[in-house]
């Protein structure tokens, strides 16, 4: 047969077998990993001799703090308050507002992500061993051990005592079944990470280029919130009755002890008392300067106008555009006093209710827009039918106000250029009003208490008053002390994420946050004044004790057992 | 009939059947009979054997799952993709279309519920956007033993495309086609009007407890009209889509043979213009649109009797288009904008708008630009194949080189324009208006890029004999399938793959094939994995107790097969963990110029292997009545397993993600039938063939928690079942509110009742349960045919049934995204105190409402329907008068696709439902010549 076979056949065989050898693969070297991606030796870098990588690491963790401002659903968290309504119908702040929470709806929800964020410090801790940088690891660990303390109090502000993870990094294979820790403990774990890092951290002044980064400052008044909370009348013996004993173990102290509020007072004190930080002259200047004497640890960011662009009043165009998204209440407006020092129901305060708007507290007008406020060029116009409250079908100012903190100087401006807005998570006003609080709990409103306050009326631009009270009562019982003090951090501190959680803390939601929130309705007159009217805008509702708590996510109950469910839910 | 001018010899269907074809006419030469398939008049419905992976095998020797359809079946569905032509053809094979956006409009295609791996002439290198007329046939393989050859790659099944090759028998022929006509939506939801709009905002606002915001002067001017400017009643529908849009598709086609060459040439055009109204001033088009351009060249050519070589080409460009503001954008835009936002121009001229409704949807369309994108593929087959009967009778060798090279290019020429908003005159002169936007200058830059680069090898060698009554064939391969996409890496899939098949007398057949491949997707150490499938089958009318016994009984063969496939999955390097970067943060009193910083990546798997199935599939095969009738019927049971997915059962206090795992099981079984009848009498020709298929889907393990509730879960249940509340109705009262379990605060009369299953006086996640359907998916096509005389008609009607679908969002809840949005006539039926009885939709409410939008079977509908595909009426000039012409045939025809849809949704296209771009019904009119 293979005679046969003529030679131009043999021909084409030979070219087949070429052919076929050609086809069988060449010599391609496998792949051994994607070459764009980073591996854990190239972060954690025995070669890296300034720790790069690692501190870029590092950065990503406090990319994790709060973050403040229109965070949910485009909504200040204070729309969930007494403070002020979200403008638009159905955002999901309103969740919270019209007590829907419920295990699986949370819009504020954070425990996973606190978790991922706690799980980022225990590898940056298991890992920075190896990088050559003696001088500057051991500050990078103690400020990641910081950002984990505070991940922590941000659980435990809203689920109560939590798994407590240590320097843990699971494996996808673990079985996760941890208890969940008592409120004591976890303010134990928190307190005692502080002490423990704040010789380590940085120390005040730092340099420009540290800015930001967590100091002595930082741990001491993260220290200070902590033990504030734990004192305060939520957690100091005020867990529900009804609650199982583990339920009350991971509400707080099943009963009172005064001692708190004077640990809470020293660990104030501490900060306060290292005269590192102090109030800026100027109010304004703490949240629009990127670095300022009073703001202790913020949250930083580029310049933007965001802040502007979410609240700004809604009667302007183009750059100067707002979407109005925050209505502040009446009910914060009254909370205001004038500028005399005094409240506006007191009968020498010089309230008129004709002429709200004058001669009120200089805060007020840093805080809150109001109608015929100077804002771009022009009066603002929340008067029914203005330009601000056109009352037709777009989203506007549901109270008469809209949001002015946190919003840069432009009284005089046309348009918005971009500010600094990082979120304030510690400035020395709140230590300063945490001090004045603790220790007028525990000893009555004592000369230091008096002096706190008037430094911060002082530079609020209150009047001294012929007695150099800055408007206080110079006989106040401890009871009308912490009413003032109360309402000076509702004033002091609106729209940084403080009333929120200090209703809750003081134990007293379930009576502000249960009522009619309150508008101003004005009318522009023929004759060109203004008549004022004050109208109910809406409504809040808490339900009592359960939403002191947030419930532990259902996906988590579910995954978890041993995770025990707070009380009510 | 007219078309069978095009059909080529159904043996020289491949290039590798053409080769097989050598090796069976010198192992044994008995002429293809047609014994396992109804004989008719009918053209194009099937010949005597099925193209299958590596070979063309007779039909009646066939003991695998399969199924195949043919150009003159898919010629009838207009549709620029292949699957849109399978639908409701082929039992086992579930085609669903969610959009009909030109240029975007690929359907999902399902194979016993799985999605397969698509392959064109024998290589893994596919195009969804095909034109019918080069394609000879699509087979689709539904079991183990017709794809476990594919390893790693052969559970989701495999559409096999088979392109046409030249005529073996020298006849030349050139066929045209010319195809016009028109689109049209399907369905489209109804808006309220401005009055109605304003009517039902008022009465949620109302049930909000906040004041109306639209006085009774304002009604009355939307009722009336009487404000165009100041309330504006815009039908957006109208105001910017047209009636209906241009469709168009010419195709050529050149076939025929020389000496030892033999060749098919296809060129073909399509446009699929997008329903956007323009305007003249623009000078270039902004509506959106599709225009493809396809050729093929398939030569074969016998260097001499041992060598046969074989070179195809395939060449395609496809343009689309779309205004700058992106169709998804503007039509969804389209969907959510009430009639009352604004309107279109103000009273200046300038366009209307606000700061909440910056995309005035007019401005979309014609001044926002336009992006076109330009997608060029190219892919070139080569073989060559030696007959090595000089060794052995029976021996051949080949090899097959392949490459596909695709290329995308979006060029953005978009721009920005300005809205207007009259505000609140004040002053009492003119009309203030504020400025949102600004007129932009017009972009030109790349968009998003895509490439790909595939190249694929293969080496396999063949034997086939005939023994007496033993016919052995064996086959053994080796390939090599490089893919490399966009930027990620490169990487391969290699294997082996072997076939042995076996029959006796072609009585009793005996099959086993396997694969052992591997890929770059898995660790180095554990890439490889073996694949095998055996198949046996029984040809009972060969057995002499049947054979002649039933006269009405012409064949009747029982089969089985039974194999181990893969499915490979892993994503990129997912075996490998890395960091990425994460979050920009950067310290420094002022802000710093970069602001990187890296984090751990999703957490790696390194034991990550390839998901496995164990499939089982029995089936008969008969032709009766003479070969009128033929039919298959299937059964299958199919586990899933080792299925990659993260687990449900971890804490999230892991910190990060869980890794995908290889712990899933599902299974799915069912039923398919396939049936056939041909018949005529006189001039009168006809057929009808249905087809059914039930699916039956469960999980089997999921890695759940433990949810405590007989009702909570998804192991046991349907793959992929909606879950929610049980409805019971709508509360009618505060005292019925009061006496029902707690469903959260600010519940009203009008508000969804949910079932509360475990009595605990609470609704919450553990009284979640199945809603909607539960029941096995039953989906079925019915296709006929008539001819007489010069006349054709053909009918595809397609259905399904034992479908849910969930409705919500913008097109059937109203007043969303905080009352910006619009709302539909649906919302006409709400509950109000005197509609009590009769409500179809709950109170309203503005914004989200945390009770009435949970998922719940409140809103579930059913969504079974029945689509009557397409129509085909033809009429073929009488060979009398075409003769004269100098032509072979003339072929007038009007089809319609998508032409009725008959479904229990009001003004919803039942595929179709969530605000997508509508799907067209397409009317077309054409003619056909053969030279």
């Amino acid at each position: 047969m293979l005679q046969k076979i003529k030679t131009t056949q043999m021909k084409y065989l030979l070219i087949i077998t070429i052919a076929v050898v050609a086809f069988l693969p060449a010599c391609r070297k496998q792949n051994a990993g994607p070459v764009e991606m980073y591996t854990p030796g190239r972060v954690f870098d025995s070669l890296d001799k300034n720790g790069t990588n690692a501190q870029l690491y590092l950065s990503n963790i406090y990319a994790d703090m709060p973050r403040g401002f229109n965070r949910i659903d485009n909504d200040m968290l204070e729309a969930g308050t007494d403070d002020a309504t979200p403008s638009r119908d159905g955002s999901n702040i309103q969740i919270v507002t019209r007590g829907n929470l419920t295990i699986t709806n949370n819009p504020d929800d954070s425990w996973s992500q606190n978790y991922a964020s706690i799980r980022k410090v225990n590898i940056l801790l298991a890992n920075i061993g190896v990088v050559p940088v003696p001088a500057q690891v051991p500050f990078w660990k103690a400020e990641a051990r910081f950002l984990r303390a505070l991940f922590y109090f941000e659980l435990l502000k809203r689920y109560g005592g939590v798994p407590i993870i240590g320097d843990s990094v699971f494996n996808g294979s673990d079985k996760i079944t941890m208890k969940r820790n008592t409120f004591d403990s976890c303010v134990n774990y928190i307190v005692n990470e502080c002490d423990n890092i704040k010789g380590a951290v940085k120390t005040e002044p730092l340099a420009a280029s540290d800015w930001g980064r967590v100091s002595r400052g930082a741990v001491l008044a993260l220290r200070s919130r902590v033990l504030l909370y734990a004192a305060s009348p939520l957690y100091n013996g005020g867990v529900p009755s009804g609650a199982s004993p583990e339920q009350q173990s991971y509400a707080g102290y099943p009963s009172f002890d005064a001692n708190r509020w004077n640990k809470a007072a020293i660990a104030a004190n501490d900060l306060v008392a290292l005269n590192v930080y102090s109030l800026e002259a100027t109010f304004n200047n703490a949240f629009l300067n990127r670095q300022n004497k009073e703001v202790i640890l913020s949250y930083l960011r580029a310049t933007t106008t965001d802040l502007e662009t979410n609240n700004g009043p809604i009667g302007y165009s183009l750059q100067a555009a707002g979407f109005g998204n925050t209505s502040p209440t009446q009910d914060l407006v009254d909370a205001f006093g004038m500028s005399n020092g005094k409240a506006i129901t007191e009968a020498s305060s010089g309230y008129n209710p004709n002429d709200p708007y004058t001669g009120r507290d200089p805060r007020l007008a840093n805080t809150v827009l109001y109608n015929n406020a100077a804002w771009l060029s022009r009066a603002l116009q929340t008067f029914e039918g203005g330009l601000d409250k056109p009352n037709t079908n777009r989203v506007q100012t549901k109270t008469g106000y809209y949001m002015r903190k946190f919003l840069g100087n432009f009284a005089t401006s046309t348009v918005y250029s971009a500010q600094n807005h990082n979120f304030p998570l510690f400035r020395i006003a709140e230590t300063m009003l945490n001090y004045a609080e603790a220790l007028n709990e525990y000893s009555g409103p004592v000369a230091q208490v008096y002096t706190t306050l008037i430094n911060i009326r002082k530079r609020a631009g209150i009047a001294a008053g012929s007695d150099s009270k800055y408007g206080l009562g110079a006989t106040l019982t401890k009871d009308q002390m912490r009413e003032v003090i109360r309402n000076e951090r509702r004033v002091e501190m609106a729209f940084e994420e403080q009333r929120y959680w200090d209703l809750r803390r003081w134990k007293t939601a379930e009576t502000v946050l249960n009522k009619s929130l309150t508008g101003m309705k004005i009318t522009k007159n023929a004759n060109g004044t203004f008549s004022y009217q004050i109208f109910t805008a809406s409504q809040v509702t808490f339900v009592a004790p359960k939403m002191y708590q947030y419930p532990v996510p259902y996906t988590e109950i579910i995954t978890n057992t041993n995770l025990t469910q707070n009380f009510g839910w | 009939m007219i078309r069978n001018r095009m059909r080529v010899p159904l043996l020289l269907l491949s290039i590798f059947s053409s080769f097989i074809s050598y090796a069976q006419d010198d192992a044994k030469t008995p002429a293809v009979s047609n014994d396992t398939l109804p004989i008719g008049k009918w053209p194009g419905r099937g010949g005597s054997s099925y193209n299958l992976l590596y070979q063309n095998r007779e039909r009646k020797l066939t003991v695998a799952a399969v199924g195949e359809v043919y150009t003159n079946d898919l010629i009838k569905t207009a549709s620029p993709s292949f699957g849109g032509m399978l639908t409701g053809r082929l039992a086992g094979v579930y085609v669903t279309q969610f959009t009909g956006e030109p240029g975007n409009d690929d359907p999902t295609i399902l194979v016993r519920g799985q999605a397969p791996l698509v392959m064109v002439d024998g290589t893994p290198q596919s195009f969804v956007s095909l034109n019918p007329e080069q394609i000879e046939s699509i087979t689709v393989l539904k079991d183990a033993l017709s794809t476990a050859l594919l390893g790693m790659r052969a559970s989701g099944g495999v559409i096999l495309i088979t392109t046409k090759k030249g005529n073996k028998q020298g006849q030349s022929s050139i066929q045209f086609t010319a195809q016009q006509g028109i689109q049209q939506p399907t369905r489209m939801p109804k808006a309220l009007n401005a009055f109605q709009y304003a009517s039902l905002y008022n009465e949620a606002l109302a049930n909000e407890g906040r004041p109306a915001l639209y006085t009774p002067a304002d009604l009355d001017a939307y009722k009336n009209q009487t404000d165009p400017y100041g309330h504006p009643d815009v039908d957006w529908q109208k105001q910017i889509l047209k009636n209906q849009a241009t469709y168009s598709h010419y195709d050529l086609s050149f076939s025929g043979a020389a000496k030892n060459a033999r060749y098919f040439a296809n060129l073909d055009y399509m446009l699929q213009d997008g329903l956007f109204k323009t305007e003249d001033f623009n000078v270039y088009n902004t509506n959106a649109g599709y225009k493809r351009y396809i050729f093929r060249s398939n030569i074969e050519i016998d260097l001499s009797k041992y060598v046969a070589t074989s070179l195809n080409l395939f060449g395609r460009i496809q343009n689309t288009n779309q205004p700058g503001a992106t169709n998804g954008t503007i039509y969804s835009n389209l969907i959510s904008t009430p009639n009352n936002a604004y309107p279109v121009k103000n009273a200046d001229g300038s366009l209307g708008g606000g700061m909440n409704y910056q995309d005035n949807v007019y401005g979309q369309i014609v001044l926002s630009g336009y992006r076109p994108v330009y997608e060029r593929d190219f892919k070139a087959d080569f073989s060559m194949k030696g007959n090595l009967d000089v060794i052995t009778k029976g021996l051949w060798i080949k090899g097959l080189a392949a490459i596909n090279a695709y290329q995308r290019e979006t060029i953005d020429r978009s721009k920005s324009f300005a809205v207007f908003s009259r505000a609140t005159d004040t002053t009492g002169g003119k009309p203030l208006y504020n400025q949102f936007g600004t007129n932009g200058s017009q972009a030109n830059v790349d968009g998003a890029n895509a490439q790909n680069r595939l190249a694929y090898m293969e080496v396999s060698m063949g034997w086939a004999k005939t023994m007496g009554n033993h016919t052995l064939s064996a086959l053994a391969m080796y390939n090599n399938d490089y893919r490399m996409v966009n930027t990620n890496l490169g990487f391969s899939f290699t294997g082996l793959a072997a076939r042995v098949s076996y029959d006796y007398k072609q009585k009793y057949i005996a099959e086993f094939t396997a694969g052992y491949n591997g890929a770059e997707l898995y660790p180095q150490s554990k890439r490889y994995g073996f694949f095998p499938a055996a198949g046996l089958g029984w040809v009972l009318t060969e057995e002499d107790f049947l054979k002649d016994q039933l006269s009405w009984l012409n064949s009747l063969k029982l089969r089985g097969s039974y194999g181990k496939t893969g499915n490979a999955n892993a994503g990129y390097y997912e075996y490998y963990q890395y960091y990425g970067t994460g979050t920009g943060y950067g310290f420094g009193s002022t802000v710093p110029s970069s602001t990187t910083t890296l984090q751990q990546g999703p957490l790696a798997n390194p034991d990550i292997t390839w998901e496995k199935a164990d499939k089982l599939s029995v089936g008969i095969d008969g032709t009766m009545f003479n070969r009128h009738l033929g039919f298959s019927a299937d059964y299958f049971n199919d586990k899933y397993y080792d299925l990659l997915m993260q687990r449900r059962d971890g804490s999230t206090m892991l910190g990060t993600g869980y890794p995908d795992e290889n712990i899933g099981i599902n299974r799915y079984s069912g039923f398919e039938l396939q049936a056939s009848w041909q018949g005529g009498s006189g001039a009168l020709t006809y057929f009808i063939s249905p087809n059914f298929t039930l699916l039956k889907s469960k999980v089997v393990y999921t890695a759940e928690p433990a949810y405590g509730y007989s009702w909570s879960g998804l192991t046991g249940r349907p793959v992929g079942q909606a879950f929610g509340y049980t409805a019971e109705g709508l509360f009618q009262s505060p005292a019925d509110i009061a006496a029902h379990a707690y469903q959260g605060s600010g519940i009203q009369p009008g508000d969804i009742k949910y079932k509360d299953l475990n009595n605990d006086g609470v609704i919450n996640a553990n009284d979640r349960a199945a809603i909607g359907n539960t029941k096995p998916q039953v989906y079925y096509g019915l296709s006929t045919g008539l001819a007489y005389k010069g006349f054709d008609l053909t009918v595809l009607a397609q259905g399904v049934a034992n479908r849910s679908v969930q409705l919500g969002g913008n097109t059937y809840w109203a007043f969303l995204s905080n009352g910006e949005n619009q709302a539909y006539d649906n919302a006409l039926g709400r509950w109000t105190p005197a509609n009590a009885g009769n409500a179809t939709y709950p109170r309203l409410w503005i914004g989200n409402n945390t009770n009435n939008q949970q998922s719940s079977s409140y809103w579930t509908h059913k969504g079974d329907y029945l689509r009557i595909k397409n129509i085909e009426l033809g009429y073929s000039l009488p060979v009398s008068l075409t003769r004269k012409a100098r032509l072979t045939t003339v072929r007038l025809f009007v089809n319609a696709t998508n032409l009725v849809t008959f479904t229990g949704l009001d003004n919803m296209d039942p595929e179709n439902y969530n605000g997508l771009y509508p799907i067209m019904k397409v009317l077309t009119g054409g003619l056909a010549i053969t030279f």
